[in-house]
């Protein structure tokens, strides 16, 4: 290859870096219909993190309104296991932490829960409702002082 | 009586995952309704199995592995109510222990049961108890009056039959 064309190609991948480096998002405009699924090491879906607009609100923090967040199985059965929906949350991408001071529903198939002021530590595998908490358990609780 | 759902109520609530089983601790004026069946207490602290899928966040709950309420526990359950500072029910092993000054009462049969520790047999109807104290009911005086006048006997006595010739 002529020297040229090397020394251009050269030129064009170094702008290419640069301005890779220096694109700033332009962080007032919402995502629509904004999806951000997570793995496991091994590659199976972890999370699914879905919402109906999503606001870039600080490093690493999205605001979405209408969450839909499904918790797969996490392994090659790839199942539903968990639903979790509020109408509103902020998501802290970094250490995949979910919070929001509106209500929430929480969807399993052996319970259901409901309240606001919460918050899901997805690695810590924790949920946490503060307020006006609601949870029916599909099992039953018989004869406890018979 | 129609089974239902048993329904938590109060005011914090946390869970947690590990591998075998998830740990739910709920705070604040609790409130369980389930069959038949009301508990209030200040916290309650519910272990249930999981699956064997450890991945799962929020797994699949086989049963209550067990069930610890604290604080101003009241439970009423039929005809039965107990009182305590501490009810640990244990599913597995069919059994509630109740501590913190119990007190049950059977309205079905006017009795009441206190003691340092109580142990229910669930569904055998039957209490265990440390230092257990039962009230029931008042029992009839069964002793002898011995001021009681008789009252005079109306007819005669009857007479002896005569002895049997031989």
């Amino acid at each position: 290859m002529p020297p040229f064309s090397r020394l251009l190609l050269l030129a064009l991948l170094a702008a290419g870096a640069l301005s890779a480096s220096t694109t700033r998002l332009a962080t007032d405009k919402p995502i629509i219909n904004f999806r951000l699924p997570d793995f496991t090491p091994e590659g199976h879906r972890s999370w699914l993190v879905r919402g109906s607009e999503a606001r870039y609100a600080a490093e690493g923090l999205v605001d979405l309104s209408e969450l839909n967040l499904t918790i797969f199985t996490g392994d090659a059965d790839d199942k539903v296991e968990t639903l979790i929906l509020s109408p509103s949350a902020r998501i802290r991408l970094g250490d995949r932490l979910v919070s929001g001071e509106d209500s929430i529903r929480i969807i399993n198939d052996r319970f259901e829960a409901s309240g606001s002021q919460w918050t899901y530590d997805h690695a810590a595998k924790r949920v946490s409702i503060t307020r006006n908490v609601r949870v029916v358990l599909h099992t039953q609780l018989k004869d406890i002082l018979q | 009586v129609e089974p239902a759902n048993t329904v938590i109520e109060s005011e914090q609530f946390d869970w947690r995952s590990a591998d075998t089983e998830t740990t739910s601790v709920f705070t604040g004026r609790v409130v369980v309704t389930a069959t038949n069946l009301r508990l209030s207490c200040d916290r309650l602290e519910i272990i249930a199995l999981r699956k064997a899928d450890p991945t799962a966040t929020i797994g699949k709950i086989e049963g209550f592995k067990s069930m610890v309420a604290t604080g101003n526990v009241r439970i009423i359950q039929g005809d039965r109510e107990a009182a305590c500072g501490r009810a640990e029910v244990l599913p597995g092993d069919n059994k509630i222990i109740l501590t913190g000054q119990p007190v049950v009462v059977d309205r079905s049969v006017n009795w009441t049961w206190t003691g340092d520790e109580l142990e229910m047999l669930r569904g055998e109807r039957q209490i265990r108890g440390k230092n257990a104290r039962f009230t029931g009911p008042p029992i009839k005086d069964l002793g002898v009056d011995l001021d009681k006048k008789l009252a005079p006997a109306n007819e005669p006595a009857p007479a002896t039959p005569p002895p049997a010739q031989p």
